[in-house]
């Protein structure tokens, strides 16, 4: 059985629509529950440790090279700073990037057109 | 990285080696914090220039290094060092290589993520800890840029930790599509819990000289490995 974690919807089977969210309440987290066992879903979720959003961004797919996520605390994605040469900053998790342009503009001009 | 950046690479610096054969080759010292990258630093500073000379401080607070440091013209003679007083090895074919001109570059330990928090385990107040985690962050940009400019690097992990981290794994995949030379050093197998084969079997296609930084051992192995691999 399948339970939404939003609304606490319970569904035997995974449906075509269920891939796109719950269809009562567009919840897009579902726990398998066992035969047997039933849980209440505010209870589930006071055990689920859900890691905060982003979760379906790997860290390959970011654009940013430095994230700021409050004062003192940087994520710093290395591959991105180590492989582009302009630096991105991302600001909190609220979405909002920074570009600093320097970095950008001191790209060394290729001698060759690629 | 592409195949043809890489050769790029390799290419450049052949070239470079071929007009300027005397040039010093510039290695870079990287890892993440805490690895002993400025101890490994002052350790070849104090063998082959001075021994009161210091590149930087050596703490046990990560991010100790925050700005990358160059010392120019340390020149390296493994002769003397290794063969001293044997002259009947003074005809092998790796005397010849045994000497090498260096600007050593120190440089602040790569991470990805820090955290002000962590520097207040140490004692520090919050004003004090936010700068620090400011500083060693653009330390990082800094060490990472400096990258455009290295011949070598001497890649430094500590042998007591899992050598399997993101951060190893990113540095050593860059180093391979620039085509730059790389050695890995385990350091700190001086401590009773270092496990160098840990490393050599997460990276195995890549030479691991076990060293210990702050006591000076098997030291000689990685001077030779440099001059085998940079000279």
């Amino acid at each position: 059985m399948h339970k939404c974690l939003r609304c606490g919807k319970k569904f035997d089977h995974i449906t075509r629509e269920m891939l796109n969210g719950c269809p009562e309440c567009g919840g897009k987290l579902f726990l398998y529950i066992r035969d047997g066992t039933d849980l209440d879903a505010t209870e589930l979720v006071d055990r689920l440790k859900i890691e905060e959003c982003d979760e379906d961004i790997s860290p390959d797919e970011r654009i940013e090279s430095l994230r700021i996520i409050g004062t003192g605390v940087y994520e710093l994605n290395l591959s991105a700073l180590m492989g582009k040469k302009e630096i991105v900053m991302g600001l909190k998790q609220n979405g909002t990037y920074a570009i600093h342009l320097p970095s950008l503009f001191a790209k060394k001009r290729s001698p060759r057109k690629e | 990285m592409s195949t043809r950046k890489r050769v790029k690479g390799v290419l450049s610096r052949l070239i470079l080696t071929l007009l300027f054969k005397k040039r010093a080759v510039k290695i870079g010292i990287y890892g993440p914090p805490n690895a002993g990258k400025t101890t490994l630093a002052n350790r070849i500073i104090h063998t082959f220039v001075d021994e009161n000379e210091d590149v930087g401080i050596s703490t046990e607070i990560p991010h100790e290094t925050r700005r990358v440091v160059r010392r120019a013209g340390v020149f390296i003679d493994i002769k003397r060092r290794l063969y001293n007083g044997d002259k009947g090895h003074s005809s092998s074919p790796k005397v010849n290589r045994a000497k090498l001109m260096l600007d050593v570059v120190d440089t602040p330990g790569l991470a990805t993520k820090i955290d002000f928090r962590d520097f207040m385990a140490y004692g520090m107040d919050e004003d004090e800890a936010k700068r620090r985690a400011k500083e060693a962050t653009e330390g990082v940009i800094e060490a990472i840029k400096w990258l455009d400019d290295i011949d070598g690097v001497i890649l430094l992990m500590d042998a007591t930790e899992d050598p399997y981290t993101q951060t190893n794994v990113v540095i050593i995949g860059n180093m391979e599509a620039r085509g730059i030379p790389i050695i890995i050093a385990a350091n700190k197998i001086d401590l009773p819990d270092a496990a160098p084969q840990r490393i050599k079997n997460a990276f195995p296609q890549h030479r691991v000289v076990p060293v210990s930084a702050l006591k000076g051992d098997n030291m000689e192995a990685l001077y030779a490995e440099m001059a085998r691999v940079f000279g």
